[in-house]
């Protein structure tokens, strides 16, 4: 597929006796909404680590629009961790500087915008920020970058289910048709709505890569209650 | 690129530092009006009734901590520079600097260049402290000190040899440096027991460091001395002696240690 923004081919990523990813092999075209879902310890978090390349893969290759991981495709991805990566000592609008100053595609005034609507005032330091507030300021500051391709680690995991609507609410209105965004998550009740594609994985292997419509007419089943019955403990 | 990251470093670290530098030099001035006070008393006759009772604790006090500091500045230069590397890289907040759009190398760049000029500050602000102590704040009584010491330098190690010292430390400190960025990322490799392996490199590079001067001596160190004849003065010597025994392991072993943590950066990074 050349439309492909995000490939993965035969993806292993071992550390020492157990294996987090297995041999998993993706193609993700531009323009669509992904649920990467999975139980906890899946290997959900070490996949989008390994297409951002803070891990290294002991086999098989990642390639973003056609560039293995470097400085090029650094500037196409726009990660969203699962940890805290943000300098406590500094204030958002020093972050929003930072990334103003780093990334060509970040938009400025679109990440103003998003703190406006979090009623923060920009010139707070994080360390004076509670948990969730944190994670909103660190996924306003991922998705006002205009990327072609956003990785969201859990963005919905830690925060209540108010502010899962908040979240919600950004991912859609700052998404470009165009862009490709691969969101991993456990909640999928909350998130089904959005999502145009999903990728099942489960102890590090691909289990199921579908379009929500084609799970919809092949097993007349909501995504929520096809994760409840492939992955029934 | 790395003008940014520069800045940046700058900015994380400058508080810090700029705070202890500030209240070492306050230091520095508390003791020598203190001190001051001293000399005065001592020509007059009270001279023990004055070192004994307060004037005295507290003049002993501000000495104690003015010394506090100096070596506070030293180590907290040395924790910082190594702190900011590997929690800038390899601890959380590596997941941002290396989704930057930036290559390894210029991190690690970014990095050294930040903690040379912490390095020569301190130093720097250290040597004024001890001036302004010893001269009672009036530095112009430094010179003559100074201008004897710098003659004795030229004298001794030639005009060459004057700027080999500072080459020499000056390659010494980014051997230094990155010899243990090279530890700590190597070290970083262990999945079990990262604090030991790092440890263990530490004290590999530094004897591969000794070791290398010491071959270096000991196949070297007989050719020049045969080469010693009436022509040669004692500073060409010396600048021989520094180029190849100093120098030259310090820029071998420089450039194998950014070698190798720019390799492992690039190729085998694993933030868990």
């Amino acid at each position: 597929m050349n439309n492909a923004i995000l490939k993965c081919e035969n993806l292993t990523k071992k550390f020492g006796p157990v294996t987090a990813v297995d041999g998993v092999t993706l193609s993700i075209p531009r323009g669509r909404i992904v649920g990467l879902l999975g139980p906890n310890a899946s290997g959900k978090t070490t996949l989008l680590k390994l297409c951002n390349r803070l891990l290294t893969p002991t086999a098989g290759q990642v390639s973003i629009a056609g560039h293995a991981p470097g400085v090029e495709t650094k500037k196409l991805v726009s990660y969203l961790p699962e940890k805290h990566y943000l300098n406590e000592w500094m204030r958002a609008a020093d972050l929003i500087e930072f990334f103003g100053d780093f990334y060509p595609d970040f938009n400025r005034e679109r990440a103003y915008r998003m703190l406006e609507k979090l009623a923060l005032n920009p010139r707070d330091r994080l360390k004076t920020m509670s948990r969730g507030t944190k994670e909103k300021i660190q996924l306003s500051l991922v998705m006002s970058r205009e990327a072609p391709l956003y990785l969201l680690d859990e963005p919905i995991g830690g925060v209540d289910p108010a502010a899962r609507d908040y979240i919600l609410n950004i991912i859609l209105e700052n998404y470009n048709p165009r862009s490709t965004i691969l969101l991993s998550t456990h909640l999928i009740a909350d998130i089904e709505r959005i999502l145009d594609h999903i990728i099942f994985i489960r102890e590090g292997r691909v289990v199921l890569n579908k379009t929500v419509d084609e799970i919809r007419a092949e097993s007349g089943q909501s995504v929520d209650s096809l994760f409840r019955e492939v992955f029934k403990c | 690129m790395l003008g940014k990251l520069l800045k940046y470093e700058f900015r994380a670290t400058a508080r810090l530092f700029l705070t202890f530098y500030l209240a070492l030099i306050v230091f520095a001035l508390l003791n020598a009006f203190f001190s001051t006070e001293l000399l005065v008393k001592l020509e007059g006759s009270l001279v023990h009734l004055h070192l004994a009772g307060a004037p005295g604790l507290l003049y002993l006090i501000l000495r104690l901590l003015y010394f506090a500091l100096v070596v506070g500045v030293m180590v907290m230069t040395l924790l910082v520079m190594f702190q900011r590397f590997y929690q800038s890289l390899l601890g959380d907040e590596g997941y941002l600097m290396f989704t930057l759009p930036v290559a390894p190398w210029q991190h690690i760049v970014s990095k050294l260049l930040t903690a040379l000029v912490w390095t020569v500050a301190s130093s720097l602000l250290a040597l004024l402290s001890v001036l302004i102590i010893t001269t009672k704040v009036d530095l112009r009584l430094a010179w003559p000190g100074l201008s004897s010491a710098i003659g004795a330098l030229l004298h001794n190690f030639g005009l060459a040899g004057l700027f080999l010292l500072p080459a020499i430390t000056l390659a010494a400190a980014i051997a230094g440096i990155l010899m243990t960025y090279a530890a700590i990322t190597l070290g970083h490799l262990s999945t079990r027991h990262r604090m030991a392996a790092t440890i263990g490199w530490f004290f590999a590079f530094q004897l591969a460091f000794i070791g290398l001067i010491i071959a270096l001596l000991v196949l070297l160190l007989p050719g020049l001395i045969e080469k010693y004849d009436s022509a040669t003065t004692p500073a060409l010597f010396f600048q021989q002696l520094a180029l190849q025994f100093f120098l030259l392991p310090s820029l071998a072993l420089g450039a194998l240690s950014f070698w190798l943590t720019n390799f492992i950066l690039n190729r085998r990074l694993n933030l868990e």
